[in-house]
């Protein structure tokens, strides 16, 4: 006899329902292991207990308006899957709305990634003419037009680049490649207000 | 209402029959509502999870494929629901101070002595049921309340009736354990 069984008989032997030969068997097994005699007394005093328990309340009428309540929560709530959309349309449903969802999601991303989120000046500032972000900056900010490395906006165009970053005269050693500043990068020092002042400027020459 | 009559019950709710659902409401609205009370004693706690059983039924009735019986399938839904709110109300019970038991108790003072022992036996079942383990809770509470034999236990949350004798011996020696030390 496993422990599960044995477990199985002591429980029935606590509730009496063991004929003869099974009861005698329980107790032979009890005289030769007496320590399961303290978990017998423990079930028998559940048992005992048990039978004392009070029944507990249920309000009246509360089964007659039973179906009522669970008919009125399904009418407001539950009825779409069954009435409104066919069974072989379901499996479709759910993985659409799944994707939906996703989309979303990166749809929300997109419009919240750091280029989306830069203030109206830069995309105004994208929108100007190069050459005059140029004259601009070199104005606000005091730069000299003849620092060495200094790459204008206007050079950065693709047309530019190249010949720009290779010249010898800008790319001379590495000393002089650490000067190298573009004009975004000037923006980018600028305080808000001041990048404001530019383009009111630029609008003006515009 | 046998077996057969249940499954056409289905098949005719499937079909678009909203009456067959409320005679399955009907045939179980009170074993279904007294097995969840079981596992949770507030009535209203009980009341809105055996609503949600048969609002789980209806939503997922078209998935019944009748492996199991009708029965076997509610009691399982009604049985893992149970078990869904005693984890939420343990939660909120950690954060909260109020202590129904002890109001249950005070409200039955004026009551003749034995019915308050009878009251406070209660009570002490009542905490040593809650007390039990997942497992043995539902175990105890098919078994001892629902009188289900270990067979349909064991469809019911699908283990073996061996692994059943075991949850079963000790949720009732664990319950008589508990009176008796808390009657001290």
């Amino acid at each position: 006899m496993n422990r599960n069984e044995l477990y199985g008989l002591l429980v029935e032997y606590a509730e009496g329902t063991l004929d003869a030969s099974r009861r005698v068997e329980v107790e032979e097994i009890l005289y030769t292991r007496p320590e399961l005699q303290e978990d017998l007394d423990a079930i028998r005093s559940a048992f005992d207990n048990l039978q004392h328990e009070e029944e507990m309340n249920v309000p009246a009428l509360y089964f007659s308006n039973f179906l009522p309540a669970v008919r009125s929560r399904i009418e407001n709530g539950s009825r779409l899957r069954v009435q409104f959309i066919p069974s072989w349309l379901q499996p479709i449903i759910v993985p659409a709305v799944i994707l939906i969802v996703l989309l979303s999601f990166a749809g929300l991303y997109e419009s919240l990634k750091p280029e989306h989120r830069q203030s109206p000046v830069y995309s105004i500032v994208n929108e100007i003419e190069p050459s005059k972000i140029d004259e601009v900056t070199d104005y606000l900010a005091g730069f000299d037009l003849s620092i060495p490395g200094r790459i204008t906006h206007s050079e950065l165009l693709a047309e530019n680049f190249d010949r720009t970053l290779f010249a010898d005269d800008i790319i001379a050693s590495n000393t002089l490649y650490e000067n190298v500043m573009y004009d975004n990068q000037i923006l980018s020092q600028l305080e808000e207000n001041d990048i404001e002042y530019i383009l009111e400027q630029l609008k003006s020459v515009q | 209402m046998n077996q057969h009559d249940e499954l056409q019950l289905i098949r005719e709710f499937n079909e678009g029959n909203e009456r067959a659902f409320n005679q399955l409401v009907l045939q179980y609205k009170e074993k279904i509502y007294w097995l969840v009370r079981r596992m949770i004693p507030d009535h209203d706690d009980a009341n809105d999870v055996t609503q949600n059983v048969f609002i789980k039924a209806y939503q997922s009735l078209e998935s019944f494929k009748g492996d199991s019986s009708f029965y076997t399938w509610l009691y399982r839904i009604a049985v893992n629901l149970s078990l869904n709110e005693i984890r939420r109300k343990k939660i909120r019970r950690t954060f909260s101070i109020d202590d129904q038991e002890t109001g249950q108790l005070q409200s039955q003072e004026e009551q003749p002595h034995e019915q308050l022992e009878r009251a406070e036996r209660t009570r002490l079942i009542r905490q040593a049921i809650d007390q039990l383990p997942e497992k043995q809770k539902k175990v105890f509470v098919l078994r001892y309340y629902e009188e289900l034999p270990y067979e349909e236990i064991a469809k019911i949350l699908k283990t073996s009736v061996g692994g059943l004798k075991a949850n079963y011996f000790h949720a009732v020696k664990k319950i008589g354990k508990y009176i008796k030390h808390e009657s001290k």
